[in-house]
């Protein structure tokens, strides 16, 4: 069992061994939930600034005034308000989706959670990996709106201010080393995402991936798992097309994870990101930023070690470690409130 | 289910036990003049030829039957539930299709049963589902490895039982946007099988038709780390053997 800092966690999730298949799972379970949500993406910080970052996605409502919604929160431990089976405590990223009303003009905002998913920051094949649980149930949250800001309150795993991510994302640099590990940190919200709603991720429950599976992105595009190799090297490979969790942020390209039956092996291949805050004002419309994260400094030796090499194209590079907490954090990189 | 009917059809028009056709049996057959001295001489002896003896003999009294040594082998067809609670508190419930053997050996001695399972209905805390509509192949093994002891009982009856080490394994990969599933309990159980000699023999052994009784208390999955709370197997099924040689 491997607890990973939340940086190296990434690469440690995707270890796998094929002498353990994980807990029993959930019978007739459908792998992809999510529905598409067009709509606005906003971003706090957690009570941890440098660990806990927490991104809320509200879509357009409808003329009875339901939104559809997603939250998802990636930090040391994100508590769910239900527990999911097979992820026990801490949980490392966890996601919320249903539909959002407001009632008033109080900011009474009732959350109905259809799924609640979440991911256990213990890895390894013993664990569960990530988990969903279909259990429908409701949250009560005062909104306030106030300038470009969202202040939630109500439930302490949601409550924050809230920013707009579109306007986190335009003061991102591209010219120096710290400007790529920002990158790669805005991105890395969208991967750990994604691999929260991967059943499975983590844990020895991956081996199902031997027929691929694919996950839409709750705003754009999808993303394919797949395993090959029964016997050493196993090859594991997540691949992105277009996918988009968060508005401004796209991914495109393929994580390569080759391991033997111990779990011990390597990461490869280079994700690409393109991070283009999305603007109702041309005028405000800044050049997207774009580069790639090559996994392959990454190696798994029961925990991952190395760095991840991010370029931004036409700007810095840097490396960031796969060990210890992020540096800079998300809340640096896009100074949230 | 079918298929033991059709068998039993099949052996019910076989051709009924006769005595046996080969010159070193026949000649053991005592002649007239042996079983009566009192005719001797009345008669040049005869070749001792089983095709013109045989059909002088009166029929043969019940066979006193095999004896309970020697092996016994039986195909089965049957049900199987498998029960699991795993230490989440779900509990899982499998009901398949089991299509086995039985293998022993010895009045006393080694068993087997080798099943394989087809899971046709499953549910999970309260909620069923038809295992055809989110698996794209439902199988299954169940074996159960042990040591029994056999009687013979009135009526041509015989039964086995014995204890012994149990497995099972059970494989739903998903369809197309579903979650796999799979479970492999280990643990102890016992199995039981009552088998009546129908009179009709085949490789020189007697046909036999039964059935068995197999139950095991699960109480380890290391395969799903140790998810496993506890779990019972029962099968239950029809048996179609070659029971001891006559």
């Amino acid at each position: 069992v491997t607890r990973p800092s939340r940086n190296g966690g990434r690469a440690v999730l995707l270890a796998l061994s094929l002498a353990a298949c994980g807990p029993y799972g959930e019978l007739a379970q459908k792998l992809d939930v999510t529905a598409r949500i067009a709509g606005d993406t906003w971003i706090a910080a957690g009570p941890n600034r440098a660990t806990d970052t927490r991104v809320l996605l509200v879509g357009r409502p409808d003329p009875n005034g339901v939104a559809p919604f997603a939250f998802t929160c990636v930090a040391d431990d994100c508590p769910t308000p239900v527990p999911v089976k097979n992820v026990p405590p801490p949980i490392g990223a966890a996601t919320l989706q249903g539909t959002w009303s407001e009632v008033g003009s109080g900011g009474d905002a009732t959350l109905r959670v259809a799924y609640t998913y979440a991911t256990p920051a213990d890895t390894g094949a013993q664990a569960g990996g990530s988990q969903r649980n279909d259990t429908p149930y409701a949250l009560h949250l005062t909104v306030v709106r106030t300038g470009n800001r969202l202040v939630v309150s109500g439930d302490p795993q949601l409550s924050g201010t809230y920013v707009a991510l579109s306007d986190a994302l335009a003061g991102l640099g591209t010219a120096t080393a710290r400007d790529a590990a920002c990158a790669y940190q805005v991105a890395s919200l969208s991967i750990q995402g994604s691999e929260t709603r991967i059943i499975g991720f983590g844990g020895g429950g991956m081996v199902q991936y031997r027929q691929p599976a694919t996950y839409v992105g709750t705003i754009a595009g999808s993303v394919t798992v797949s395993m090959s190799g029964l016997t050493p090297p196993i090859e594991m490979r997540i691949r992105y097309d277009g996918f988009e969790d968060e508005g401004g942020v796209r991914l495109d390209g393929t994580q390569v994870t080759t391991t033997g039956w111990d779990g011990k092996g390597s990461m490869s291949s280079v994700v690409r990101f393109t991070i283009a805050p999305p603007s109702l004002d041309p005028a405000t419309v800044t050049t997207p930023i774009t580069g790639g994260i090559d996994y392959s400094g990454i190696t798994l030796n029961g925990t991952a070690s190395g760095s991840y090499h991010v370029t931004i194209d036409g700007g810095g590079t840097g490396d960031v470690s796969a060990v210890g907490a992020p540096s800079p954090s998300v809340a640096e990189c896009l100074n949230l409130p | 289910v079918i298929a033991p009917f059709v068998l039993a059809l099949a052996l019910g028009a076989a051709e009924p036990v006769t005595l046996p056709l080969d010159p070193a049996a026949a000649a053991s057959v005592a002649s007239p003049a042996e079983v009566d001295p009192a005719l001797a001489g009345s008669a040049a002896p005869e070749p001792a030829l089983a095709t013109s003896v045989a059909p002088t003999l009166p029929p043969s009294p019940p066979a006193a039957g095999p004896s309970l040594g020697g092996w016994r082998h039986a195909f089965a067809v049957g049900a199987q539930v498998n029960w699991l609670l795993s230490n989440e508190d779900s509990q899982y419930q499998f009901r398949s299709a089991s299509f086995g053997y039985h293998g022993s050996i010895g009045a006393r001695g080694a068993f087997l049963d080798l099943s394989y399972l087809v899971p046709l209905q499953a549910r999970q805390d309260g909620a069923t589902y038809s295992t055809a509509d989110y698996y794209r192949t439902r199988a299954g093994l169940d074996l159960l490895v042990g040591f029994n002891l056999r009687w013979a009982l009135p009526r041509n009856l015989e039964v086995e039982a014995g204890p012994g080490v149990h497995g099972t394994f059970i494989y739903l990969p998903g369809r197309e946007g579903f979650r796999e599933f799979t479970a492999s309990p280990l643990g102890l159980g016992a199995s039981g099988t009552c088998s009546w000699r129908t009179g009709k023999r085949w490789l020189s052994r007697a046909v036999t038709l039964g059935g068995s009784l197999a139950a095991a208390w699960d109480f380890s999955d290391p395969a799903h780390a140790g998810d496993l709370a506890h779990g019972w197997t029962l099968r239950l099924a029809l048996t179609v053997g070659l029971g001891g040689r006559t």
